[in-house]
C-alpha cells in the first residue's frame, strides 16, 4: 500500500477528506460485507466501492489491484476444482458461492485502497490529534506515524550501505540467505530504533510531553460538508445492499 | 479547546516513545520484505513473521511491563487501519490475543522470565493467527473449503514466527554485549 | 542563572564518576563554551543542567545543580523546562511533528498555551528566525541549517532564560554555522544565558565570555577564548583550531581533460526533477584528496553516488587508467563512506566487521590485512567490541577502515569528521593523505573547513550549469603529490 509522505501529490476530492471518514467507511464495509450473502447486493457495494475508489484518479493502480484479486480468485477456483477432482467427496463449488467471496474481498479493498492511496502521513498526525485518544494511546501513535518516513529513508540508507560493501541485494539472494540478510538489515535497524528511541525520549521529557492536567489542541481536523455528503451516500449504499440482501431468498445470481 | 488528560502514572513517556518506534520498525521491516519476496511466497511469509516476534521479543525485554504487548498492539492496529488499510476487524481480535498473552505472560513468571516472554509472543502469534482465520471463515463461509489454504499460509507464517523468538533472543544478547540492554 | 556547586555523577552500571567535583557559574545574559576530547564528560555536563541526569539517566549524584535560582533535585526535568531549553546535535532526530508550524507548537499544546497565544508565539518565533516562508514546509524538505533554525525558534518560543546548545555546529555548512552565531549573539544581547558544547571553535570567538576545558570527568581550565589560541593547550587537550582559512577558493581546480580517472558525458536526474548532470566530463587525478565543494542541492553527494556505482547513469562513461569500467566494476574499485555510521556496521565485534569486508572480496577473511589495519587505524584495542558501542570517533574510523581495507582507486568520504574533537579528526586527516599518497584517488565532501585546509590538495567544484574552472588556478597534473 502507498501512503504520499510529503505534502506533495495529486490534490482529489479523496485527498481533501478527512481521515476519520475514510476510516468510518472501511470499518463499515468490513462490518457489512460479513453480514451480506446475497450476489446482488454485493455487487450493487461494489460498484459503489469501485466509484469511491475512482476519485483518487490512480487508474495504475486501481487496474493492477483488481487483476491481482481476479488472478486469486482464479487460482481460488482452481485450486477449488482440483481439490474435487482429487477428492470427490469434498463436493463441486457452485458458481455463486465462488462469487460471493470475490465480491466481499473487492469491497474491502476498494474502500482500504481509496484510504492508502488519498492519505497522507501529516494528515494522519492530525487526525490522531483530533480523535482526542488518551494520551498512552496517542503519544506511540503519533510517534509510529511521525518515523514511519525516517525508516523508511534509514531501510534505504542501510541498502545503499549493503551494496557498498558489495553484497548482493536481489530477492533470491537476500531470501536465500536469511542468516546474512537479517544480519545486514536487521542490526543496523534495530540499533538505529533503540538510539532514537533514546533520543526521542529524552526530547520528550524536555518538551514536557505527558506531563501536566490538561493539553490544547493548536490545529484540529473538522468535518466539512463532502465528508457529510460521502458519509450519507455511503449510509445509503450500506442500508441499500442490507435491504436488497433481506429480499434476495436464494443466493444464486443469474441462474448461476 | 482543551482536553482533560488522564493522570495515569503507568506509563511514563520514554516507555511510550519506545512503543511506537518499535511500532513503526516492525510496520517498515514487514511492508519491505512483503515487496521484495512478493506477499505469498512461502520465504516472505517466514522471515515476515520471524522479524515480527524477533522485534517483538526484543521490545518486551526493552520494557519488562505489563500491558506493553497490548498497547503496541492496539497502536500498531490503529496506525494501520489509518494509514495503510489493515483490516479494523481485526484490532479487537489482536488486542484480545494480547491480553491473554500477556495474562499468560503473568502467570509463568512475569516479565522477568526469558521463558515467559518467549511463550508469551508464541501464544499471541498463535492466537492473533486463529483469530484471523476466524474473521476469514465469515468472508469466505460460502466457501469453507478455502480456509484450508489460509491455514496452510498461516501454518507456514508460524514457522517464521517460532524461529522469530530465538533469533529475538539471540539478539537480546547481542544488544547486553553493545550495552544497550542491561541485566 | 547556572549554578554548579562541586558536583559529582556516575551513571548506573558504571563504577566511572562521569563528571567529578564540578563548579561553574555563570550570569544572565553570559556565553560558556565547554569543549574537550570526545568521553572527557561535556555531554554529562548537559544533561546535569537540564535535569536529565539524575532524573532520567538515574545514576547518583553529589553536590548541587541550580538553574534560575531552584535546584534541579527539587523538580522534575518539565519543570527545569521552564527555565532552560536544550538544542541537539541532529534537530530531526528530536521532532514530534512532520510539519513546520506542528512542531512549533507542539511543546506549546502539552503546556496547556490557549491556541491563539500558541499561533501568536509561532508567529513571533518565525519573524524572529526567518521562518515565516518555512511555516508549511515538511521537515523532510528542510536544510540542516533551517531543522535547526526550528528547533531554536521551537525553544526559544517557550521563554527560557538559560539555552544550551550541543554540538549545533556540527551538521552545519559555514555559512549557516555563521547565521547560528549572529542569532545566538542576538539572543545573548536579549539576556538569555548561553551554554555551548562544541568542538568546532573558530566560529564562537565573538560569541564566548569564558571557555570551560575538560578532560576525564574534570574542569581543567576555565579560560577567556582567546587563551585558546595556544597551540601548545589545544594539542594538550585534543581541541580544535580556533581560526580556520576557508582554502576552498584557493585550491587548484580538477579540470575535464588528463587524469587518471576519467568521467565524460555524464548525463543524470532523478524521476521528475531538472538534470543535475547533463554531458558532465571531468578528470581525477591519483595520488591527490580533492575536496569536492558546491552550494547545497548542486549534486556532490549525487555525484559521489554516481561515481561509486550506487546510482546508474543514464549516459556517461568512465574510465580509471585509461580502461572503461563497467558499473559493477566501479563498485569494486571504488569505495564511499557515507555519513551515517550507524547504518554502516552489521557484525558483532569489530574484527569481524573488518574480516566479512576481507572475506566477501576473497576466499577467506584476510587476517593478517586486518590485524595491520586496525593497528592503523588505532582501533585494535577495541577488537572485541561491538561496532555499535564505539563512540563517534572510533567509529568513523572503523568505517573508514572497512572502506580502505578493500585497496578502492576512488575512495569517496561524505562528513567524516562531522562531530569530532581534534585528535579524532587529526587521525582521519592523516589516514586520508596517506591513503592519497599510496596512489588512490580520495574525494572529500564536506562542511568542515579545517578538516578540508588540512587535506584538500585541490577541489572539484560544481555548479549549477556543471564543473566550476578558474583558469589561474588549474591543477598542473605534473605537480609532484602531496
Amino acid at each position: 500500500m502507498q501512503v504520499s509522505f510529503t505534502s506533495n501529490g495529486p490534490e482529489t476530492p479523496l485527498h481533501q477528506m478527512d481521515v476519520r471518514t475514510k476510516m468510518l467507511i472501511s470499518a463499515a464495509a468490513s462490518l457489512v460485507v460479513i453480514l451480506l450473502k446475497s450476489v446482488p447486493a454485493l455487487a450493487l457495494l461494489s460498484l459503489a466501492s469501485a466509484g469511491y475508489l475512482m476519485l483518487t484518479r490512480r487508474w495504475r493502480v486501481m487496474i493492477i489491484a483488481w487483476i491481482v484479486i481476479l488472478l486469486l480468485w482464479i487460482t481460488a477456483v482452481g485450486f477449488m476444482n482440483l481439490m474435487h477432482l482429487f477428492m470427490p467427496k469434498m463436493g463441486a463449488s457452485g458458481m455463486a458461492n465462488m462469487l460471493i467471496p470475490f465480491l466481499r474481498s473487492l469491497v474491502l479493498v476498494n474502500t482500504l485502497l481509496a484510504m492508502a492511496l488519498s492519505t497522507r502521513i501529516q494528515g494522519i498526525l492530525t487526525t490522531l490529534r483530533s480523535l482526542h485518544l488518551p494520551y498512552w494511546l496517542y503519544i506511540p501513535a503519533a510517534v509510529m506515524v511521525r518515523f514511519l518516513p525516517s525508516l523508511v529513508e534509514d531501510m534505504r540508507q542501510i541498502a545503499e550501505a549493503i551494496r557498498i560493501k558489495g553484497y548482493p541485494l536481489n530477492p533470491w539472494a537476500l531470501l536465500f540467505s536469511p542468516r546474512r540478510t537479517i544480519r545486514l538489515f536487521f542490526v543496523p535497524m534495530l540499533f538505529r530504533a533503540l538510539r532514537t528511541s533514546d533520543d526521542l525520549g529524552i526530547a520528550a521529557e524536555l518538551k514536557g510531553v505527558g506531563y501536566g492536567d490538561r493539553i490544547s489542541r493548536f490545529r484540529e481536523q473538522r468535518f466539512s460538508r463532502f465528508d457529510y455528503g460521502t458519509l450519507a451516500a455511503s449510509c445509503a449504499c450500506f442500508i441499500l445492499s442490507l435491504v436488497i440482501n433481506a429480499y434476495s431468498k436464494v443466493t444464486t445470481f443469474m441462474g448461476m | 479547546m482543551t482536553e482533560s488528560k488522564q493522570n495515569s502514572p503507568y506509563w511514563n513517556v520514554r516507555e511510550l516513545v519506545v512503543i511506537g518506534i518499535f511500532a513503526a520498525v516492525i510496520k517498515v521491516s514487514s511492508i519491505l520484505v512483503a515487496l521484495v519476496g512478493g506477499g505469498m511466497n512461502p520465504l516472505t511469509l517466514i522471515m515476515k513473521n520471524l522479524l515480527f516476534t524477533t522485534l517483538l521479543v526484543v521490545l518486551l525485554y526493552k520494557l519488562r511491563k505489563f500491558g506493553t504487548l497490548t498497547l503496541f498492539l492496539g497502536v500498531s492496529a490503529l496506525v494501520s487501519a489509518m494509514l495503510l488499510g489493515g483490516s479494523l476487524v481485526l484490532i479487537p481480535a489482536s488486542i484480545l490475543a494480547g491480553l491473554i498473552a500477556e495474562a499468560l505472560i503473568k502467570l509463568l513468571g512475569g516479565y522477568r522470565s526469558p521463558a515467559a516472554i518467549m511463550i508469551g509472543v508464541a501464544i499471541y502469534d498463535a492466537l492473533s493467527k486463529l483469530m484471523s482465520l476466524g474473521v476469514s471463515w465469515f468472508m469466505l463461509r460460502e466457501q469453507p473449503k478455502m480456509i484450508i489454504m489460509g491455514a496452510v499460509i498461516v501454518a507456514v507464517g508460524y514457522v517464521g514466527s517460532l524461529i522469530g523468538l530465538f533469533t529475538g533472543r539471540y539478539f537480546v544478547k547481542e544488544l547486553r554485549h553493545a550495552g544497550i540492554i542491561h541485566q | 542563572m547556572l549554578r554548579f556547586t562541586d558536583v559529582t555523577y556516575s551513571y548506573p552500571f558504571s563504577d566511572k564518576q562521569a563528571v567529578e567535583q564540578i563548579s561553574l557559574h555563570a550570569e544572565a545574559g553570559q556565553a560558556l563554551l565547554c569543549t574537550g576530547s570526545s568521553g572527557c564528560g561535556k555531554s554529562t555536563l548537559i544533561r546535569l543542567a537540564n535535569g536529565l541526569a539524575p532524573h532520567y539517566f538515574q545514576g547518583d549524584l553529589k553536590g548541587q545543580v541550580v538553574v534560575a535560582g531552584t535546584d534541579n533535585a527539587d523538580r522534575p526535568i518539565h519543570a527545569i523546562g521552564h527555565d532552560l531549553g536544550t538544542l541537539f546535535q541532529d534537530p530531526e532526530q528530536q521532532f514530534f511533528a512532520l510539519n513546520v508550524t506542528d512542531e512549533l507548537a507542539f511543546a506549546h499544546e502539552w503546556r496547556n498555551t490557549p491556541p491563539n497565544l500558541i499561533k501568536e508565539r509561532i508567529m513571533a518565533a518565525a519573524q524572529q528566525f526567518g521562518l515565516l516562508e518555512l511555516l508549511e514546509s515538511s521537515i523532510h524538505e528542510l536544510s540542516e541549517g533551517q531543522k535547526q533554525k526550528i528547533a531554536l525558534a521551537g525553544i526559544m518560543s517557550l521563554g527560557p532564560k538559560l539555552l544550551i546548545l550541543d554540538e549545533p555546529s556540527a551538521n552545519l555548512d559555514p555559512e549557516a554555522t555563521r547565521e547560528l552565531a549572529l542569532m545566538l549573539a542576538d539572543l545573548k544581547k536579549s539576556g538569555v544565558t548561553l551554554l555551548i558544547v562544541d568542538h568546532r571553535l573558530y566560529w564562537l570567538r565573538d560569541l564566548i565570555d569564558q571557555v570551560l576545558v575538560m578532560e576525564n570527568g574534570r574542569i581543567v581550565k576555565q579560560i577567556p577564548f582567546a587563551e585558546l589560541d595556544d597551540d601548545a593547550l589545544r594539542e594538550r587537550y585534543g581541541l580544535r583550531n580556533t581560526s580556520v582559512h576557508d582554502r576552498r577558493g584557493q585550491l587548484a581546480c580538477v579540470t575535464s581533460h588528463s587524469g587518471a580517472i576519467s568521467i565524460s558525458g555524464l548525463t543524470f536526474a532523478y524521476q521528475g526533477k531538472a538534470p543535475l548532470f547533463t554531458d558532465f566530463s571531468v578528470a581525477l587525478p591519483k595520488g591527490m584528496v580533492i575536496g569536492i565543494i558546491g552550494t547545497n542541492g548542486v549534486g556532490k553527494t549525487t555525484f559521489a553516488r554516481l561515481i561509486t556505482g550506487l546510482l546508474p547513469m543514464k549516459c556517461g562513461n568512465i574510465s580509471i587508467d585509461g580502461k572503461p569500467v563497467t558499473p559493477k566494476e566501479l563498485m569494486h574499485r571504488s569505495s564511499i563512506v557515507l555519513q551515517n555510521t550507524d547504518h554502516q556496521l552489521h557484525m558483532h565485534t569489530v574484527r569481524k566487521e573488518l574480516e566479512a569486508v576481507t572475506h566477501h572480496h576473497a576466499d577467506r577473511a584476510d587476517t593478517v590485512a586486518v590485524a595491520a589495519i586496525m593497528q592503523e587505524f588505532n582501533i585494535a584495542h577495541l577488537a572485541d567490541r561491538h561496532p555499535q558501542s564505539l563512540s563517534g570517533g572510533e567509529k568513523q574510523r572503523l568505517v573508514i577502515a572497512c572502506a580502505v581495507i578493500r585497496q578502492p582507486d576512488i575512495l569517496i568520504l561524505d562528513e567524516p569528521t562531522s562531530g569530532l574533537d581534534g585528535a579524532n579528526m587529526a587521525v582521519i586527516a592523516e589516514t586520508i593523505t596517506r591513503f592519497a599518497r599510496r596512489g588512490a584517488c580520495v574525494l572529500v565532501i564536506s562542511h568542515d573547513l579545517e578538516l578540508l585546509e588540512r587535506v584538500c590538495t585541490c577541489r572539484m567544484e560544481l555548479c549549477s550549469t556543471g564543473l566550476k574552472t578558474d583558469n589561474t588556478k588549474e591543477l598542473n597534473h605534473e605537480q609532484p603529490n602531496n
